[in-house]
């Protein structure tokens, strides 16, 4: 009996980790030639503000209010997250190698809270994509490119040529699911940030055109 | 043309007006807090439109949102945005309750520094905060408003808000503008139109 069980549990914990160190792998695509050495995400391009009613999950806390993003110049992002009453939550200055606190709510003053917000913008405000193999399948063309230890996939729609997705990972382990819907290639109007390695949910939904 | 000249001319009129905040004796402040408190004693229903303007120097435009408040004494808030999203907050029996664009939640109304923050922001509507021991006042006035202006007391409460200006139009027992200065120095105002006074509310307006 006792065998039993500890036989039932070894093939538990083998299941467990054989699950849990699933890669993620492309499905249902062909590979096709690559027909350009670099793509772009340009949802933040502009120089225009960028404002979004957000909806932030972070395990079982619930953080509503306005995220404005602005690019500041060619390669910094100014983000503002208020609450909806209008009083700022955490503001920073953002770019691929930097980081500036300009402000932050005490309740929020938490080094695990900045550096995840820091992780996440850092991969959601980056623009440029080295193509390092594409592929397609009906409606869709992927794009893989690999900077240092990441890897991305971005997924582009064929009709259209907008981007949809990007999937972020990290020893072929999915960490960040980016799904945009838009209409313009340089705006998104709403973008689901779904994190696969915690319980971390962040949705935006555009109010910047909404005269 | 003429008309602009006009108006332009009446902008800077009333600009210059609104500029001129002159403090209040001791003497009038006193029969200001008077008269308000004793007639918001009177108030037991209050229901207003309100426009929240949220400004920030990096932004080429305002943040602007629409939304109704209703109040009901002794404790019942209900603070909506319903443009150009729709986003809910009550404040009943010391409980807050919320409807996020349909996800709905509620918290302890006493547990969090932040909500409290909220409360006071929302609170601060009927002007029921003269009293409030975290922060000192000063009144002003000028040639269409009386103007109360708190100032936190305490460093903690000063990391989230420097300054809060309540507007009473001169005929008026509520406020008509909140104006509210961040420890940034970022500022949100509120404008309340279609104030009713002790008109019936809906219980369902308290429910979400």
């Amino acid at each position: 009996m006792r065998r039993l069980l500890l036989q039932n549990l070894a093939y538990s914990l083998v299941f467990i980790l054989f699950a849990s160190c699933k890669s993620y792998k492309l499905e249902g695509v062909k590979p096709i030639a690559n027909s350009q050495k670099t793509v772009e995400n340009l949802y933040f391009s502009s120089n225009e503000d960028y404002v979004y009613k957000c909806q932030m999950d972070i395990y079982k806390n619930h953080v509503s209010g306005i995220l404005i993003l602005k690019k500041i110049n060619e390669t910094a992002h100014r983000v503002v997250l208020t609450s909806d009453f209008g009083n700022k939550l955490i503001d920073f200055t953002i770019s691929q190698n930097d980081f500036k606190l300009n402000y932050v709510l005490p309740d929020l003053d938490k080094k695990i809270v900045i550096n995840f917000l820091k992780n996440d913008f850092q991969e959601l405000l980056r623009r440029e994509y080295p193509v390092a193999q594409s592929f397609e399948n009906e409606n869709q063309k992927i794009y893989l490119s690999k900077i240092d230890k990441k890897t991305y996939y971005l997924f582009f729609n064929k009709e259209g040529g907008l981007m949809k997705q990007i999937i972020y990972t990290k020893n072929n382990k999915e960490k960040i699911d980016f799904t945009f819907d838009a209409k313009k290639h340089i705006f998104a109007d709403s973008l689901n940030l779904q994190h696969k390695d915690f319980k971390i949910n962040i949705k935006l939904f555009q109010i910047t055109e909404n005269e | 043309m003429i008309k602009n000249i006009a108006f332009g001319a009446f902008l800077l009129v009333s600009g210059f007006f609104f500029a001129q905040n002159t403090a209040m004796s001791g003497t009038e402040a006193k029969a200001f807090v008077t008269k308000i408190s004793s007639e918001t004693k009177e108030i037991k229903t209050l229901q207003s439109d309100f426009t929240q303007t949220k400004k920030m120097d990096f932004l080429d435009k305002n943040i602007i949102t629409h939304g109704k408040m209703s109040l009901k004494t002794p404790n019942m808030l209900s603070w909506k945005y319903t443009k150009p999203y729709q986003y809910s907050i009550v404040f009943k029996e010391n409980k807050i309750f919320i409807n996020d664009q349909g996800k709905k939640s509620s918290v302890d109304a006493k547990s969090k520094t932040f909500e409290k923050i909220n409360k006071l922001i929302v609170g601060s509507s009927n002007g029921q905060m003269f009293n409030d021991p975290e922060f000192s006042v000063s009144y002003l006035k000028n040639g269409s408003f009386n103007i109360a202006k708190f100032t936190p007391k305490s460093a903690q409460l000063l990391k989230y808000i420097k300054q809060i200006e309540l507007y009473f139009p001169k005929n008026q027992s509520t406020v008509s503008q909140v104006n509210m200065t961040e420890a940034s120095g970022d500022t949100t105002n509120i404008v309340f139109k279609n104030t009713k006074i002790n008109a019936p509310i809906a219980a369902s307006e308290f429910s979400l």
